[in-house]
This record gives C-alpha cells, sequence and structure tokens, in this order.
C-alpha cells in the first residue's frame, strides 16, 4: 500500500491554493474549449505550452491534466443540444444524446454524460494509481529494443487500425516523421532537411506543428464549405432536473459500468483516443436495448446510449495518463501534447519518472481525482450555462480561434518564422482534411518519432548493427505478435466493411432505378 | 436537386443563378466564391505575419480579427471592429501585465510608454 501513502502526500501538495487554482483553471478551459466546436483539449495543450513555460512544471501538468478530462465533459454538450459533437469522442454520444434532448429531457442528457464521465474518470483513475508500481516495475526492463517495439507498436495501431483508411493513416504517419526529422540530427550532428537555413537548426516545433495542423487547418477548412453550410440552428433549451432519476440509476448504473470497461483498456493501447471504445459502448448499448425491446433506443433517446460512451471516453482517458506516466507512451493526441510538455522542461515520462520526479507525479495523480470533482461540480448544475457558449456566432468563434493560434505561436520564440511555417503546415492541415486523412497520427510521429530513432540506433550500436536484437527478448516477440495479430485482423475487417459498403451502394444503386 | 442557394458572406454575395446556367459554369462560379473564402484567409494570414512586426500586435491583430470574421459571414461590420479591438487588447493587457511576455507595439509605441 506504499501507492496509497504517496497518493495521500501527493493531495497535500495538490491541495495548496496555486495548485488548486490552476485546477479549476484547467477545468473551465478544457470544458470549454470542449464544448465549442472546432477547439479541442491537444489545441488548448499546445496553445499553452509557450505560455506555462515560466510556470512550475507541477502546477501546468495539473492544469494540462484537467483540460484533458475537461475537454471529455464538455464535448457531448453540442452534441446533445445541437447535433454536433464537439469533437470525434462525442460522435458515439449524440445520436442518442440528441434523440433525448428532442423529445425534452436535454438536461437528463447533460447531466447522464457528466455523470458518466466522471465515474468512468474515477473507476480508471483508481485503476491507475494502484497498477503504475507494477507497470513502472515492468518498464524497468524495457531495454532500447522494447522501447522501439512499443514505439512501432504505437505507429502502427494509431496508423492501420484506427483510420478509416490504412493508406490514409500510413500517409498522416510520413507527414508527421517527415516534419519530425527536420534540424540537426542529435546523436551525429548532421543537419537534415534544414535547406542549409539556421532558422530549421532547432527543428520545427511541436507548437508549431499542432497549431498550423488542428488550429489553423481547421479555420482554412471551415472556410472553404462555410457557405454550404447553414448556421447552426439554434439549441434546444435544457430545462428540468439534470439527476437521473432511481429508476434511472438502475438503467444507467450497468451502462456506467459497461462504458467504463470499454475504456479501460484502450486507454492503454495507442489506438488515437476515445473514438473506438466510445463506439464498441454505443454498439453494445444498441444491442442490449434490441434484445430487451426497448422501444426508446432510436426513437426517443436511451438514456444508457448516453451513459455507456461517456463513461468509456473519460475512462480513456484516465488509463491515457497512466500510460504516458508510466510507459512514455501517448495514447491520444492530446497525451501526445503533454509528451512534448514534459520535454519542454527536461522530463522524460516513463518508468524513471516515478523515482526521479515523484513530486511531480503523485500530486498530479491526486489532482486527477480533484479534477474530475471539479468537473462534475461545475458541470453538472450549470450545463444551461456552458451551453450559452454555442451562442457565439461562428464568425467570432473563428477569427478567436486564428488570433490566438497566431498568439500562441507568436509566443514560442517571437518569430515571424515560426508564424510563416504555421501558416504553411495549416495548409497542409487543410489538405488533409480535405482528403479525410486523419490528424492524429501526424501528431504521434511527430512526437514518438525521435524517440523511436534514437532508441532504435541505441539498439543498434549495442549490437553492432545486428537487427537480430530487436527480436531478441521475449518482450519485444510478444509486442510484434500482438501487433502482427491485430493487424491481420482490422485489414480482414476493413475488407469486409468496403465489401459491405459496396454491396450497401450497389442496392442503394438499384432502389433508385 | 441540383438548386443552388445564394451564397452569401456578409458584403461577398452570389446571387442564386439564372436557369440558363446550368451545369458546369455555376459550378466553377461557386467553386471560385468557395476558394475566395480560403484565399481571404490565408492571404489575410500571410498579411497579419507581414505588417504585425510593423503596425504592432494591437492594430494587426485587430485588422485579423476583423477581416476573418468578415470573410466568416458576418453582417455588422462596424461592431466588429469593437470586438477585434476589445479581444486584441485584452490579450495585450492579459500577456504584457499578467504574464510578463512582450508583444511587439509597433507604431503604437509611444502610446504605450505613454500610458506606462
Amino acid at each position: 500500500m506504499d501507492q496509497l501513502a504517496s497518493l495521500l502526500e501527493g493531495f497535500a501538495v495538490a491541495f495548496t491554493p496555486a495548485n488548486l487554482m490552476f485546477l479549476v483553471i484547467g477545468a473551465i478551459l478544457g470544458t470549454a474549449v470542449g464544448v465549442l466546436p472546432g477547439l479541442g483539449s491537444a489545441m488548448a495543450v499546445a496553445l499553452l505550452l509557450p505560455v506555462t513555460f515560466s510556470l512550475d512544471p507541477t502546477g501546468a501538468f495539473i492544469m494540462f491534466a484537467s483540460i484533458y478530462f475537461g475537454g471529455l465533459f464538455g464535448d457531448s454538450t453540442s452534441g446533445i443540444l445541437l447535433n454536433t459533437p464537439g469533437n470525434s469522442s462525442a460522435i458515439a454520444t449524440t445520436f442518442e444524446g440528441h434523440r433525448m434532448a428532442k423529445s425534452g429531457r436535454a438536461a437528463k442528457a447533460l447531466g447522464t454524460s457528466a455523470i458518466g464521465a466522471f465515474i468512468g474518470g474515477m473507476i480508471a483513475c483508481t485503476l491507475v494509481v494502484f497498477f503504475s508500481p507494477y507497470i513502472v516495475e515492468l518498464a524497468r526492463v524495457f531495454g532500447p529494443a522494447e522501447y522501439f517495439a512499443l514505439a512501432v507498436f504505437a505507429f502502427v495501431a494509431i496508423s492501420a487500425v484506427v483510420a478509416d483508411s490504412i493508406v490514409r493513416g500510413l500517409v498522416a504517419l510520413g507527414i508527421g516523421f517527415a516534419l519530425a526529422l527536420v534540424g540537426i540530427d542529435g546523436m551525429s550532428g548532421a543537419e537534415r532537411f534544414t535547406m542549409g537555413s539556421p532558422i530549421l537548426f532547432d527543428g520545427i516545433s511541436i507548437i508549431v506543428i499542432t497549431v498550423g495542423l488542428l488550429a489553423i487547418g481547421e479555420v482554412i477548412h471551415v472556410a472553404s464549405h462555410i457557405r454550404r453550410t447553414p448556421a447552426p440552428r439554434m439549441a434546444l433549451n435544457p430545462e428540468g432536473s439534470p439527476f437521473p432519476s432511481r429508476r434511472e440509476w438502475r438503467q444507467v448504473l450497468p451502462a456506467f459500468l459497461r462504458g467504463t470497461a470499454y475504456g479501460v483498456p484502450f486507454g492503454a493501447i495507442p489506438v488515437g483516443g476515445s473514438e473506438v471504445p466510445t463506439f464498441l459502448a454505443y454498439g453494445t448499448e444498441k444491442r442490449l436495448a434490441r434484445r430487451r425491446n426497448d422501444p426508446d433506443f432510436g426513437t426517443r433517446g436511451a438514456i444508457q446510449g448516453v451513459a455507456a460512451p461517456e463513461a468509456a471516453g473519460n475512462a480513456t482517458a484516465g488509463t491515457a495518463m497512466g500510460a504516458l506516466l508510466a510507459l512514455g507512451l501517448p495514447t491520444s493526441a492530446t497525451a501526445a501534447m503533454m509528451i512534448a510538455a514534459f520535454q519542454q522542461y527536461g522530463m522524460q515520462p516513463g518508468p524513471l519518472l516515478f523515482e526521479r520526479s515523484g513530486d511531480l507525479v503523485w500530486p498530479l495523480m491526486a489532482s486527477f481525482f480533484l479534477g474530475l470533482v471539479i468537473l462534475l461540480i461545475i458541470n453538472l448544475p450549470f450545463a444551461a450555462i456552458w451551453a450559452k457558449l454555442l451562442v457565439i456566432p461562428r464568425h467570432y468563434l473563428y477569427a478567436g480561434i486564428t488570433v490566438i493560434a497566431m498568439l500562441g505561436v507568436y509566443a514560442i520564440a517571437s518569430r515571424p518564422v515560426d508564424l510563416w511555417m504555421a501558416l504553411g503546415i495549416g495548409v497542409v492541415g487543410f489538405a488533409m482534411r480535405h482528403y479525410s486523412i486523419p490528424l492524429a497520427p501526424v501528431l504521434i510521429a511527430a512526437i514518438l518519432g525521435p524517440m523511436a530513432e534514437t532508441q532504435l540506433r541505441r539498439a543498434l550500436a549495442v549490437s553492432e548493427g545486428d537487427v537480430g536484437i530487436l527480436v531478441s527478448s521475449p518482450l519485444t516477440i510478444a509486442l510484434y505478435s500482438v501487433l502482427t495479430a491485430t493487424v491481420v485482423l482490422s485489414v480482414i475487417q476493413h475488407s469486409r466493411h468496403s465489401r459491405r459498403r459496396r454491396s450497401a451502394v450497389r442496392e442503394l444503386a438499384r432502389e433508385r432505378v | 436537386m441540383t438548386q443552388i442557394e445564394p451564397h452569401t458572406t456578409g458584403s461577398l454575395r452570389v446571387q442564386r443563378l439564372p436557369r440558363w446556367y446550368t451545369g458546369v459554369s455555376e459550378m466553377i462560379i461557386v467553386a471560385g466564391v468557395l476558394l475566395l473564402t480560403v484565399g481571404i484567409v490565408v492571404g489575410s494570414l500571410s498579411a497579419f505575419i507581414l505588417i504585425m512586426p510593423l503596425l504592432g500586435w494591437l492594430l494587426a491583430s485587430t485588422l485579423l480579427f476583423w477581416v476573418i470574421s468578415w470573410a466568416f459571414g458576418s453582417t455588422r461590420p462596424v461592431f466588429d471592429v469593437g470586438v477585434a479591438a476589445l479581444m486584441a487588447a485584452l490579450i495585450q493587457l492579459a500577456f504584457s501585465a499578467g504574464l510578463g511576455l512582450s508583444l511587439p507595439p509597433g507604431i503604437l509605441e509611444g502610446v504605450f510608454s505613454w500610458i506606462n
């Protein structure tokens, strides 16, 4: 029960006024970017990175973590009220949530999603606290070859398994590697892709990449179709009690637990965040509803269909933080941004972090719990106030995003060159959105790529160039075989999906005729 | 089914085309207008980067905010100037007073030193 003692010490640090303030700021910011369409927690963390440079690292990470959780609290609001999910993590919640809102139960849907997010996050964080020392023990035997295998696993999983199209995922991964390679190679001192310009010697800042891809790319993308899409209708007004009744509690509690069960394992696997588990949770609820002949599911909206995906989403965030701290493995875009933040402070997440920076890790873990409580408090009774954010006209929203993106990039080093690079990457991001190439693999590749390269070269240096060292230990063999199995499975699934899609199109065409 | 709605964006407006304009020419005009917004956004960002060191953060970001909100379909350009200036000023205040980071004052340098 070592963990419990460390956690209690962590609570003592997290309860200081300064850290509580960062926690509340993070919770409010996170919920706000979650509620607003077009903004995500990854972008919020990226924009805050230069600003937090002068802060104490514990406070900064407490703020980032509560932004991460807050984003998952807020993202269902616009989905439920407007039928336009604020983030991809809320798509699964939107189906039943918006149906509930249309049948006059908007407040209940919002309340259920907040409680679900809270329960999912709490369970996942508790598991992380108790299992992280064991994961750290496991990770301590990791050598360069194992870390490289882990990175390869992350690359393949995020590009091939999650993306709709494997080719598109690999394209995104390639763009990320290309951006990460620019600069002076740390091991040999060779210039790579700098075109002889000293501006690029330090490489392209990850903040420039993230802000360019996510913020500027999004603004240009919205600009390209703003005249085709009508302005969103007025949001439905959430009225009534957000709390489920006793009968509803009996319905949603098992759904919360089922959702959490999907979310917890997926947070630790690098499949790019919470889209997959939220959809799995939604699918399960749909099947269960059909089995018990629930007439509400798909018509008036069933409360379980909101509860399970929300719990799954925040459970993913909890275990993702665990994987990030204990293994140094980013499993979503926001987690990848937090790795960048750790690097900014000269720390490398992973097993060594628990030894070297225990005074940071445990307060951070304690702040997860405090953050979830604060998020529940600011989300459950005040959902109607957050919904007011949706009244901000789109033109002010995107103009504001543009100005803040420029500010965030300029704050890195006060160089106009960074702004040009962000604009260029923004145009690339627009093209990627246009051709539906996923963005998360770019960030994972850009952040994890250099680490994978270093570990590969270390491993090869130890073995004096013998590639066999990469598959020499049972751990690496296990990782690569799991990877092969997943890839084979996903390829089969992809081909089956596209066959089904093709036949559906054919059927549609036949109906038309 | 292929009816073209009027595409409006503040002062930019393409009316629904007459009936004898069918097919490709409509598509070209619509595509042109759609790309126009993209062009305005990219162009205004480029212009912002160029003039920001000269004009200073306050004026340049006010301009950027105003142009983008106009391109995104705002119909109250005068009111927008106020919103844009307020936003730029708040950021400048928060950064220089709150966080101690300096944003370029540009041609307003004299005014700033006078205020301080």
